[in-house]
């Protein structure tokens, strides 16, 4: 098992480093600089800003110099908003952020797997029907559209719940709900025909041939390995929740990293763009190393090497 | 001799979207109390369901159509699902074709081994566990602790066959059910396996039933052998019965298209021509008439009854008709 | 027991042994893909709807009187009606053909970066599967690292670097979405690989790229394009996800996500504004769907249970 989590380890390094290069060279192959679209100022100041920030040192320089601070957790000052840090604003900000996924994850959770295993226990019933209907369509709605719909829907026509914000726990719901209702469509789906595959297996059959009740076979021994491709699914997730952030925060004016990222590309911030990118890369790199160590758990061949 | 199963008439179909297909029709016979009974036929012949109808274990969209099966005075086929679960496991084992997936990957060996014993007999934990190991250690499993923490991809296919076989036998049941138990096995492996069948029959008088498309394997095993094609009893006798004295054409055909040890060099190996038939439309007559050289215009149209060969020994075919022609009856 | 006649014993004469009438038909399900998906009534459905969204797309604006960046400044915000179908916008623009425009773009989207999806990753995935060993180990590791960054950011980076408009979205999705089907091809061709037609051809002297063009990949096509099929949708989302955070396509310019966004402000007092355009991606996207899963069904025969 150690031999499995270092080798998940160095690949995990080496794939934050190839994001760190990618997302610097990208930034730095934008025409003209970062400072070219403002409207004209003075040359002094212009002269200024590019040596506070080492705009004029030599490509390798500034490569070096950033991964340098990146690795003393430095991610280096806005360009645009004066005296405050990228550290800062992701201080800030990711916690909203983070509430809202996590709150989203538990919802993809408590609905999408339930509804995955009742529609695979009642095969082409009714139940199934309809969940798998419904999951079709979810998985058709991209998020934003979710979002206005819902807005329109519960916010204006039935004036339940507050439509932007991140106030109070009724705030959270409509957002939460949008984010979610994607992964949730397709987990559900996903949980159903992984559950259908399993109970075709011979080990259900030994299983009831031993006299257990049908309740421990479903259980007990279907759904621990029917939930092996769902973890795996998780790392997607993850990452489909991040970067619905940038749509739903911004629909909904919740004050999270997705927005400011956001907001930073309207602004070609550039050093919020990049500061940015590699915690978000970090952060879903983290999870997939998370998701991977869960498999481990889960499936005792993966953790006994075979 | 005390039956302790006795099956009559039994009857069972696959609703499926093409049309009824009658896998098992009117199927009879007992088994005795520490009697090995082999069901022996060709895949599809219907020899597995009968066997899973038994305990009712019948995949979707299978169903028991008809008929009785009596286990030790208990109607078998009207038990609902929840007392059914009771004497799975318990009275009545099944052990099934491939050992290595008919164990949960997830569990350990041990872990799956308890599930009957802590189900079926009031034991305490500690308790199971003991007995569980000791089953591991009868079934032939060297360092049977250890192995008990193990997973199942752990062991090898003949291990794996060893555990089922423990599995099976922890409660003590008084019918033991093996599906081809050997067939994915290695040569080697096949002989242990079938030799902890037997030393289980000889010592606690469990009886045995063999699901197998190998005559030679039932041979080595069973008292005695019903043959069935196409769902039906063509034949059932004690073992020498079978191979020495065949009463129907098909366990003739079989017999001759497997290689003998004290064949003679020159000797070739028949195989029967032709398919088996398509279960959906069986047509009327003896199921094996199309392949039979000795078929004859009644075998197209009636179902022959089953007809005295000897004393324990009954076929199904029109040829053991008195009016039939002197049909040579040898090898 | 009844008697039967001693006619009856006689021996069957050799013509009546006839087999086939007892053995049933053989099993059909080597039927023709084509027939099967026909038999399928959402892949169908899926089908037209896509077919009608092509049409109404390409001639669809032919039919109205109004151009999609026309402004009608005393038509602001009508609800649908016969004159505008679907209403008008804030700057009084006709929504219906601007949503059939938006169909024009998502549709030039999905296509074009479908294709670009094809050719990168049918060649990157065709050269890993047939090298096979380092070549392949190197070449599914950088496949590895770059799948698990979610792709919609590199997308983002990009259009940031290329600047806005159509054919930086191309160029974008084309670049990022590959990943999938190098994956699909590379499996198809590793399980291709090793039997005997491929063999074969070698023994014929066949060079390595002729293999692989004539014989592996042809066999891919399945998998090919169910893959193709089922990243169009996925292509038209991110537009639509794109233009919704405004780094899509340019003003006045009508894609579906950009009209989604406009009507947000306006979403209490006309609804219709959002409805229109929802509808239209939400349906676009379920035809795919529905006609990439019927392809899978169709292309990946089971026996009928």
């Amino acid at each position: 098992m150690f031999g499995y989590i270092l080798k998940r380890l160095a690949i995990s390094l080496a794939t934050i480093w190839l994001v760190v290069t990618i997302t610097f060279l990208l930034m730095h192959a934008i025409p003209g600089g970062p400072l070219t679209r403002e409207k004209a100022l003075p040359p002094a100041v212009l002269k200024n800003i590019e040596e506070r920030y080492h705009l004029n040192d030599p490509l390798w320089k500034q490569y070096a110099d950033y991964i340098y601070n990146l690795a003393r957790g430095d991610l280096g000052p806005s360009l645009k908003h004066q005296g405050v840090t990228v550290n800062k604003i992701i201080a800030e900000s990711f916690p909203v952020s983070a509430q809202l996924g996590l709150t989203a994850l538990l919802i993809i959770l408590l609905a999408g797997l339930p509804a995955g295993i009742i529609s695979a226990l009642r095969q082409n019933k009714w139940q199934d029907r309809l969940a798998m209907s419904l999951a079709a369509v979810g998985v058709a709605v991209p998020n934003f559209v979710l979002a206005t719909l819902l807005i329109y829907i519960v916010g204006v026509k039935l004036g339940w719940l507050p439509t932007a914000r991140w106030l109070s726990w009724q705030s959270a719901i409509m957002p939460s709900v949008a984010l979610a209702g994607y992964y949730t469509a397709y987990v559900a789906r996903l949980t159903r025909s992984s559950m259908l595959e399993v109970l075709q297996q011979d080990y259900i059959r030994t299983a009831r041939a031993k006299g257990l009740p049908e309740r421990v076979v479903v259980y007990k021994h279907a759904l621990k390995n029917a939930l092996i491709p769902i973890v795996t699914y998780l790392g997607p997730v993850a990452a489909g929740i991040l970067t619905g952030s940038f749509v739903i925060e911004k629909i909904f004016a919740i004050p999270g990293l997705g927005e400011h990222f956001v907001a930073g590309i309207w602004n070609r911030d550039y050093t919020v763009i990049l500061g940015v990118t590699v915690f978000y890369a970090t952060l879903l790199v983290a999870i997939n190393l998370i998701v991977d160590l869960l498999y481990c758990f889960i499936d005792p061949r993966v953790r006994l090497g075979k | 001799m005390n039956d302790i199963l006795a099956v009559k008439n039994l009857s069972t179909s696959f609703f499926t979207p093409a049309g009824e297909v009658k896998a098992v029709r009117d199927v009879s016979f007992t088994v005795g109390t520490g009697e090995a009974v082999g069901i022996v036929g060709e895949s599809g012949s219907g020899k597995s369901l009968t066997a899973l109808s038994i305990i009712n274990l019948l995949p979707f969209p299978g169903k028991i159509t008809g008929g009785s099966i009596r286990f030790a005075g208990i109607e078998l086929s009207k038990l609902n699902e929840k007392k059914m679960q009771l004497v799975r496991g318990n009275k009545i084992s099944m052990i099934f074709q491939d050992p290595a997936t008919s164990l949960n990957p997830v569990y350990t060996v041990g872990n799956q081994i308890l599930e009957p014993l802590l189900r079926h007999q009031k034991l305490t934990r500690a308790e199971a566990r003991i007995k569980a190991v000791e089953m591991l250690s009868l079934s032939g499993i060297p360092s049977p602790e250890k192995r008990f923490g193990q997973y199942p991809h752990e062991f090898s296919g003949g291990m794996c066959q060893r555990v089922m076989i423990a599995m099976a036998l922890c409660c003590e049941p008084r019918l033991l059910i093996a599906d081809e138990p050997a067939t994915a096995l290695d040569a080697p492996i096949k002989a242990q396996i079938m030799a902890l069948l037997k030393g289980q029959k000889e010592k606690n008088g469990t009886s045995i039933i063999l699901v197998t498309h190998d005559l030679g394997m039932a041979a080595r095993l069973c008292d005695r052998i019903i043959v069935i094609y196409a769902g039906s009893v063509v034949e059932e006798g004690t073992t020498r019965d079978i191979f020495y004295n065949p009463g129907h054409p098909y366990t003739r055909g079989l017999l001759k298209s497997i290689p003998k040890v004290d064949a003679e060099q020159k000797e070739r190996l028949i195989p029967i021509e032709g398919q088996p038939p398509d279960l959906l439309n069986i047509p009327a007559g003896c199921p094996f008439y199309p392949r039979c050289g000795h078929a004859m215009l009644i075998c197209t149209e009636t179902r022959p009854p089953l007809y005295q060969v000897g004393e324990q020994h009954l076929a199904a075919c029109w040829l053991l008709h008195p009016e039939a022609p002197g049909a040579e009856r040898g090898r | 027991m009844r008697e039967i006649p001693k006619e009856k014993f006689d021996p069957l004469p050799e013509r009546s042994k006839d087999l086939s009438g007892v053995t049933g038909p053989a099993a059909a399900y080597r039927g023709n893909t084509w027939r099967r998906l026909r038999q399928n009534k959402m892949a169908m459905l899926g089908l037209y709807t896509i077919i009608l969204i092509i049409i109404l797309a390409v001639w669809g604006p032919v039919l109205s009187p109004y151009s999609y960046s026309d402004q009608h400044l005393d038509q602001q915000g009508l609800g649908p009606g016969s004159e505008h179908w679907f209403g008008t916008d804030s700057l009084g623009r006709d929504l219906f053909v601007r949503v059939l425009y938006g169909a024009r773009i998502s549709l030039a989207v999905g296509l074009a970066a479908s294709l670009i999806n094809l050719t990168v990753g049918v060649l990157y995935g065709s050269i890993a599967g047939f090298a096979g060993g380092r070549v392949d180990d190197v070449m599914m590791r950088v496949v590895d690292m770059l799948y698990s960054i979610p792709l919609v950011l590199y997308v983002i980076l990009l259009m940031v670097v290329v600047g806005p408009g159509l054919k930086s979205i191309f160029i974008a999705l084309g670049l990022v979405y590959w990943l999938e089907m190098a994956r699909v091809v590379r499996a198809q061709i590793l399980s291709l690989k090793e039997q005997e037609f491929v063999i074969a051809a070698r023994a014929l002297g066949a060079g390595r790229a002729r293999i692989l063009f004539r014989h592996l990949l042809p066999h891919c096509m399945g998998p090919i394009i169910i893959t193709v099929t089922m990243n169009i949708p996925l292509a038209i989302f991110t537009e639509a996800f794109l233009s919704f955070l405004g780094l899509g396509v340019a003003v006045p310019m009508a894609s579906w996500g950009m009209l989604a966004s406009d009507a947000l402000p306006a979403v209490r007092s006309h609804p219709h504004m959002l409805f229109f355009p929802a509808m239209a991606i939400s349906i676009t996207i379920l035809a795919f769907n529905f006609l990439g899963d019927g392809l899978r069904d169709a292309l990946d025969p089971r026996l009928p249970e």
